[in-house]
């Protein structure tokens, strides 16, 4: 008996104890599929999915135990219906996108395949990407990640970035009052309410930079913001910017607002502004220099105006951003995005541990563990409980719950990752904090000097 | 040269300095192009910045592999082989990169900082004038011009050098921290710590504006500014004159003594000689953590210490503190025993405080694992010789006298080793 038998018998054993445990079926099924029982592996995803309806994995495993039987006119329509009600990943993005090219609905298929790389850029598939004529600069497919096309461009008939409308809201962000509060003063409150904005004579606009140690929200809040007002969100990255030609960069920082602008209300997203934004200063070349006062001239809109186009930037280095950004009417509130506080941080681990099969945790004893921890340490920790729960389940055949226990020993195996960041902006505070700017840092550090 | 997005992209990144974002790109582009030689040159650079000088060193070489020819891939292995601190081999790869092209001012300008590193303080200064020839505004080679002619004594070609230094770039960091180290060498410590300042202000993770910072405050106190100017004197020495000089202080004692059979005269001068020169080189060790401490009251200094040298300076005064209560307790009480306490704990100082603060992880796990090893020998011979003084037990005096013996060698060994490493900071 080989090693994968063993491990399907040990697995239907288990199901046949919990057989309401969808992911134990889908681990099932997957194995099925590997070992090459898709037959076998399409019954268990059913029977998943009637437990857990709607569900990406599940779904995406299924159509992939179809196709292993040549069943492709099957899964497609079953993609169809579940892209139309869902938010799908980018992976079923992908493999829509392959079924609708093998269906002959090539136009479609690029249509998927530009949100599948623009919602993970790791999926980009270059031979796809030429099957399906999804070039440059209409789309093309550049390190990784769809290149969008540029308005102007001889061959370019598609939009600068990839729009989207988030559904999420400040609701679902845990914790960070104040940066909500700032962003509602800022963003929120001017464009719901104009006329008394107008009356006290405070001008609408300007941007926002948000700044802090990686993984702690900033571009999750960018999106909510977005879903607050209703707003189209652009995210655009160093990616969709830099070229290597000369006054292409800026080209594609003109066509990124000029798209923002027609599609408004609009929340346009500038992640890892620093790379963009960096000090002049700093910069040997005169074409980043040319990018820069690029940048500059469209968040002042010298050509066109940027009324109903709401500008927020993040960075994890403020202090490489040239200072001509910070002036009125661009990036005038700067605001420190720290680490989850401890109220948050058990407030996004119960919101991460929902949906898995859990038993008594206790989020605060947690939470009071994990001071400095950002929202990806943990969710890297509640990932690493998960892996050692599952483990456990398939010894012993029936589902393990998550528990503090577990919770606390994956604690000790995630360090936080944000010490690195503060180590460096500690010196920002001490040396080099002209007017204030990094305050917040400093009283989060308690440093007195 | 090859140019790609990815390529472009690092460039930005290593425009600002930003290494970790420069390697990414770096590694994308080398997926795409794994023989392109322009790609692992600026990895190795990136990585040298990343402290990763080993993995630096590899890149480089196959950056040489891919474009023999190319003066780039011989660069950057310079500066990977400085950063292990083979100066005799980084020196041979920049010689053939200024081969290749004799015409580029920064090769000249990593030529100077490499010998400046070597102490070749004339052959640093011709290498960074061959630099300014081509390009006489070029900061780089400037800086290096101003640090070799300050070690060579030029006083008024240094301050000149600095001050058109700073007329052409007046926010480089760098040449503000040299300037502050350039007056802290002068004795003006109020101006230096004004210049670490502005260097800090400008970049605040310049390390060389930190330690600056740190020593002109502690530079304030007159005894530690005296301390200082010896320091300095001593970075001013060819490393074989170091070595002549530190010989020299443990054989005076010896040649003061035969002095004295000669002229017995002078015999009342020889004890107290001996005991100065021994308290000033034993000041040497202690008085660097000792005035770290001392800032742990100041408001800036405080912060300004590294973590590691925090830790120094705690565990050296606490030393100091123990060995100053045994001396107390042995000259009220009349226990002798607990002057040999104090002199234990004295000179535990040295092999403590060289591991708490020698640089490269191998070095750090050898000095740490013999102050361990010597801990244990103190405490033995401590232990053992207190139990040979009871009656009946003079057979514990043979381990103790053992013991005693490993750790005075241990002590002197690591204090040897200390000044070794000191000379030569990167290791390998």
């Amino acid at each position: 008996m080989g090693r994968d038998d063993t491990r399907i018998r040990a697995l239907q054993e288990a199901v046949e104890r919990s057989p309401d445990d969808p992911r134990l079926r889908a681990v099932l099924a997957e194995s099925l599929l590997e070992d090459g029982r898709a037959a076998d592996a399409e019954r268990e995803y059913k029977a998943a999915l009637k437990r857990s309806p709607g569900d990406d994995d599940l779904t995406l495993g299924l159509v992939r135990a179809l196709c292993a039987q040549g069943r492709q006119e099957t899964a497609l329509p079953i993609l169809d219906a579940h892209v139309e009600l869902s938010d799908p990943s980018g992976e079923l993005l992908l493999e829509h996108a392959r079924l609708l090219l093998a269906a002959g609905r090539a136009e479609d298929a690029a249509t998927q395949y530009r949100r599948a790389v623009a919602a993970d850029a790791g999926l980009a598939d270059p031979f796809l990407a030429r099957r399906l004529k999804v070039r440059a600069p209409g789309g093309a497919v550049v390190d990784g990640k769809v290149r969008a096309g540029i308005e102007g461009s001889p061959d370019g008939d598609g939009e600068a970035v990839e729009a989207e409308r988030p559904k999420i809201s400040f609701s679902d962000v845990g914790g960070m009052e104040p940066v909500k509060e700032q962003i509602r003063m800022k963003v929120i409150h001017p464009l719901k309410n104009p006329d008394l904005y107008k009356a006290y004579g405070k001008r609408v606009g300007g941007g926002i930079l948000l700044y802090g140690p990686p993984g702690c929200g900033k571009t999750h809040i960018a999106r909510a913001t977005a879903g607050e007002v209703d707003a189209t969100y652009l995210a655009v990255g160093i990616h969709e910017v830099l070229e290597m030609w000369i006054g292409q960069s800026e080209r594609n920082l003109h066509a990124i607002f000029a798209q923002a602008r027609r599609a408004k209300p609009t929340v346009l997203f500038f992640d890892e502004v620093d790379a963009l934004g960096a000090s002049r200063a700093d910069m040997r070349g005169a074409a980043g220099r040319h990018v820069i006062n690029q940048f500059l001239a469209e968040l002042d809109g010298v050509q066109s105006s940027n009324d109903g186009v709401l500008v927020l930037a993040a960075t994890n280095a403020p202090w490489h951003i040239d200072h001509a950004f910070r002036r009125p009417g661009r990036f005038d509130r700067v605001i420190f995005v720290p680490p989850p506080d401890r109220e948050a941080r058990a407030r996004i681990l119960e919101i991460l541990c929902l949906g898995r099969p859990a038993g008594e945790i206790d989020f605060e004893k947690l939470a009071r563990r994990m001071e400095g921890y950002s929202g990806a340490d943990l969710k890297a920790v509640v990932d690493i409980a998960v892996e050692d729960k599952l483990g456990v389940a398939l010894e012993s055949g029936r589902t393990e719950p998550l528990d503090t226990r577990v919770l606390m020993d994956a604690v000790k195996r995630v360090k936080p990752s944000t010490a690195e960041w503060f180590s460096t902006a500690r010196n920002y505070v001490l040396y080099s904090n002209e007017g204030g700017l990094y305050d917040d840092v400093r009283a989060y550090l308690s440093l007195d000097t | 040269m090859s140019s790609t997005p990815a390529i472009v992209r690092a460039r930005v990144w290593l425009e600002q300095g930003r290494a970790d974002r420069a390697e990414p790109e770096l590694r994308l582009a080398l997926a795409e192009n794994p023989d392109d030689s322009t790609s692992h040159a600026l990895l190795a650079l990136c990585l040298v910045r990343l402290d990763r000088a080993a993995e630096a060193v590899e890149e480089a070489r196959s950056a040489i592999h891919g474009a023999p020819d190319a003066a780039m891939g011989h660069h950057a292995l310079a500066v990977a082989l400085e950063a292990r601190g083979r100066i005799d081999d980084a020196r041979k790869a920049i010689d053939a990169a200024t081969a290749i092209d004799p015409r580029d001012a920064d090769t000249w300008a990593l030529r100077g900082q490499i010998e400046l590193h070597d102490r070749c303080w004339q052959d640093a200064r011709e290498a960074a004038e061959r630099g300014l020839a081509i390009d006489p505004e070029h900061v780089g080679a400037a800086n290096v011009r101003a640090r070799a002619l300050a070690q060579l004594g030029s006083v008024a070609e240094t301050e000149d050098e600095l001050r058109r230094t700073l007329a052409r770039d007046p926010e480089n960091a760098t040449t503000h921290a040299n300037r502050g180290w350039w007056l802290l060498q002068r004795g003006n410590v109020a101006e230096a710590g004004e210049s670490f300042g502005e260097a800090l202000r400008l970049e605040p993770g310049n390390e060389s504006a930190r330690s600056g910072l740190v020593e002109s405050l502690k530079a304030r106190n007159r005894l530690y500014r005296v301390m200082l100017g010896f320091f300095f004197w001593m970075s001013r020495l060819p490393r074989r004159t170091v070595w002549m000089v530190l010989a020299g202080a443990f054989l005076l004692p010896r040649v003061l003594r035969r002095i004295a059979e000669q002229a017995p005269a002078l015999e009342p001068l020889v004890g107290p000689l001996t005991f100065a020169m021994v308290g000033f080189l034993y000041l040497t060790w202690i008085i660097d953590p000792l005035f770290d401490a001392s800032l742990f009251l100041h408001p800036l200094g405080r912060h300004a210490l590294t973590a590691r040298e925090r830790r120094r300076a705690a565990a050296v005064t606490a030393l100091v503190a123990a060995a100053v209560t045994a001396a107390v307790v042995a000259w009220l009480g009349g226990r002798r025993e607990a002057l040999i306490l104090a002199l234990v704990f004295l000179t535990f100082i040295i092999p403590l405080s060289t591991a708490m603060s020698v640089e490269g992880r191998t070095r750090r796990l050898v000095s740490s694992w013999v102050a361990v090893g010597l801990a244990v020998c103190a405490v033995i011979a401590v232990g053992a010789g207190l139990v040979a003084r009871q009656e009946g037990r003079e057979a514990w005096m043979a381990p103790a006298a053992f013991c005693g013996l490993v750790y005075i060698a241990g002590v002197f060994v690591m204090s040897i080793l200390s000044n070794r490493w000191a000379m030569s900071p990167r290791p390998d």
